[in-house]
């Protein structure tokens, strides 16, 4: 994987306007488990047919800043992270806490075992 | 929809596209991945099968000697076929025909463990009699799908044999496994070396005299 | 001005699969749409973590029924690239007549099916009757009708010899001669048009900063299909996107139809280049490092991201597959959408339902 640009919490949303400004097409997020404590959050960019990534290592238990009010089209896949992870975005378009795939009375998330979203919902 | 006109009385006055299935049944082609079976005399329980099964549904026992296949669960998807040492695993042309019961595919034959140890106590043993220890039990009853489900001309003959042997309840089976073992060593050694080579000709020779 | 509140599906009779959306109306006309999905959620993706990364190709075979040949070309595809091997070309060509054959019916089962949704039932007859003609080159070439497993890290399971080229040559032009005769009743035709036409319309920006993809963006004139990316036999072979500029259901519909006959195209140029040698080269070891891979779906592009740590099991397998990044793009077709388009529209993105969940 080339083109990886690490980035904090606090420089994702400009990273984010930056590459919008650039004309860059959000093709995804992949969300993937380092340890007990924290997952990469890698955003996948798309321009004339080549990819760029951010990599976001990102605590499960701190909310990170949602991109859907940038690219709309971050609006599932961030839905579905906080499901499949149970991390929990802030600021989301359409936040549906947990319900997109599995169902509300669900305390644990198929990827992680703890999390603050999780928390939250109980 | 007015150009469709054409294309409707067209297909109005033409053969039917479609078959009248139950009556008409079309070829199966040479190359499908059909129904999943084992040559069990021929098996040497490795467990390649079962280690590469994608959907798990095969349980080999290389102790007790039994190749179990879950057939609802198989995927047809051939790798086991593939993958499999000695050319004893096969796929027919055509799918399982569909059962109200549940079906486990159960075969017993000999581990070559046993095989060997039966041997080295027998030095001659009776003359091989291919397909003597294979008792398939099912747990749910369910042959009758089995035996109409082999038409095509092949691996047919192979298949019906086994589950017409296969009558006996395991409880039975377990201990009259064990006098049968020693005739089906000899069997066992000499299928298995051809095997490596020319698997399905040669074995099925051999079949069709037991 | 009353506004009110329709669930259209999930169980829904223009639906293939389980889509469950909330539509806010006012009088006919649509405000707002939400999405709901986790219908068929099945965690896909989770299983990665008891089956081994050659198990798992089988497994991403069964992400989507209709592509299941393409899903498992792409993971292939990434764990090559980890693993610094390249599939022999003759696999990659096999890879790509089978991928193209793929696409062919996975669109002829979509103009189908939104010949149906318009409630053009004849003309979804005629598309299905096609379509069974490359089932059967499927089920004689690889095995199986629709998940052919032919796919394995390193190269292809299964060969095609000379007679069968020639077979599937036959059929093709059969398959083209019966295209050619659909374009006037599914395309040009009045009430087709009426249908279609005007409905759903997304311009090239809008699309591509909604993340569209696959003939949903090339109808609003972007010209992005992965195949430009030249994975497998496409370094070789002669590609161009088919893009239409309307942004309706009518240019989704032509984008898919032009496709079809481009497929053709591709299948016949990639047999005749077909190359000798072998099928497979042998995996030795275990994959370890981080790919992100993609290819041309019929829905769009698919992407994987991979993730794997020189273990039996892969740590991670990600799947975005198209229609999951078509569905912020539905959502702004809708509002102003009649409801008695809504059927059109939705079925306009080709969604997959089961893709999008996993």
């Amino acid at each position: 994987m080339q083109n990886v640009t690490p980035v904090t919490i606090a420089e994702l949303k400009t990273a984010c306007q930056a590459a919008k400004a650039e004309g860059c097409r959000l093709v995804t997020l992949s969300c993937a488990e380092l340890d007990a404590e924290t997952v990469d959050i890698i955003y996948h960019f798309d321009k004339d047919l080549s990819l760029k990534h951010y990599r976001l290592t990102a605590k499960k238990c701190e909310p990170v800043p949602s991109i859907s009010d940038i690219y709309f089209a971050a609006l599932l896949v961030e839905n579905e992270i906080q499901d499949l992870f149970g991390l929990s975005f802030s600021g989301l378009v359409v936040d549906y806490k947990q319900t997109l795939y599995l169902e509300a009375e669900v305390r644990k998330t198929p990827f992680c075992k703890y999390s603050v979203a999780i928390a939250n919902k109980a | 929809m007015f150009f469709m006109t054409k294309t409707v009385f067209s297909n109005l006055f033409s053969r039917y596209a479609t078959r009248l299935h139950p009556f008409v049944v079309r070829e199966p082609f040479p190359d499908a991945r059909g129904e999943l079976y084992c040559e069990i005399e021929k098996c040497i329980f490795c467990m390649t099968c079962q280690r590469k099964c994608p959907s798990q549904c095969i349980t080999v026992d290389n102790k007790a000697g039994t190749w179990t296949c879950d057939p609802m669960a198989c995927v047809y998807c051939g790798v086991c076929v593939d993958n499999c040492p000695v050319a004893c695993l096969h796929q027919k042309q055509t799918y399982r025909a569909p059962t109200p019961e549940r079906l486990m595919l159960s075969l017993t034959g000999t581990p070559p463990r046993a095989a060997r140890l039966a041997k080295a106590k027998t030095p001659e043993a009776a003359p091989a009699r291919a397909g003597e220890p294979k008792a398939e039990v099912p747990p749910v009853k369910a042959e009758e799908p089995k035996a109409e489900a082999a038409p095509e001309k092949g691996e047919g003959p192979n298949e019906e044999a086994a589950s017409a042997k296969a009558e006996e309840p395991k409880l039975k089976a377990a201990p009259a496994a064990k006098p049968a073992a020693k005739p089906a060593a000899k069997a066992q050694a000499k299928p298995k070396a051809q095997a490596a080579s020319k698997p399905k000709v040669k074995a099925k020779g051999g079949k069709g005299k037991a | 001005m009353a506004r009110t509140i329709i669930p259209f599906g999930p169980q829904h009779p223009v639906l293939p699969e389980p889509l469950h959306l909330k539509l806010v109306l006012e009088d006919e006309i649509v405000q707002e749409a939400l999405p709901a999905v986790g219908y068929v959620h099945r965690g896909l993706e989770k299983l990665t973590e008891i089956r081994d990364f050659n198990q798992m190709v089988q497994i991403v075979e069964r992400v989507c029924g209709i592509c299941s040949m393409i899903h498992a070309q792409c993971y292939c595809q990434g764990l090559e690239e980890m693993l610094g091997i390249t599939a022999p070309p003759r696999a990659r060509y096999l890879r790509t007549i089978w991928s193209e054959l793929h696409r062919m019916h996975s669109h002829l089962l979509w103009l189908g099916l939104f010949a149906d949704g318009m409630g053009f039932e004849s003309q979804f007859m005629q598309c299905w009757k096609i379509r069974e003609r490359i089932m059967d080159v499927n089920e004689a070439t690889t095995g199986n009708r629709v998940i052919v497993s032919v796919n394995v890290v390193g190269g292809v399971r299964r060969d095609l010899n000379d007679g069968q080229l020639r077979w599937i040559g036959s059929i093709l032009d059969q398959v083209e001669a019966e295209l050619k005769a659909l374009k006037k009743p599914l395309i040009d035709d009045y009430t087709v048009k009426k249908r279609t036409v005007g409905k759903g319309v997304l311009t090239a920006e809008q699309v591509y900063e909604l993340g569209a993809a696959g003939p949903t963006l090339r109808a609003s004139g972007v010209a992005q299909d992965m195949r430009m990316t030249r994975y497998a036999a496409f370094d070789e072979l002669v590609f161009t996107p088919v893009v239409e500029t309307e942004g309706d259901c009518h240019a989704r519909l032509k984008v898919r139809y032009r496709e079809l006959l481009a497929s053709i195209d591709i299948v016949r140029a990639a047999m005749r280049a077909l190359p000798e040698g072998e099928l497979a080269v042998a995996v030795k070891d275990k994959p370890a490092g981080e790919i992100v891979t993609r290819v041309e779906q019929p829905r769009g592009e698919l992407l994987y991201y991979l993730k794997a740590s020189g273990k039996k099991n892969l740590d991670r397998v990600r799947i975005r597959t198209p229609t999951f990044a078509n569905i912020p793009p539905l959502l702004a077709m809708l509002p102003g959408v009649e409801l008695a388009d809504v059927p059109v529209v939705v079925l306009s993105i080709d969604p997959c339902i089961s893709c999008t969940e996993r």
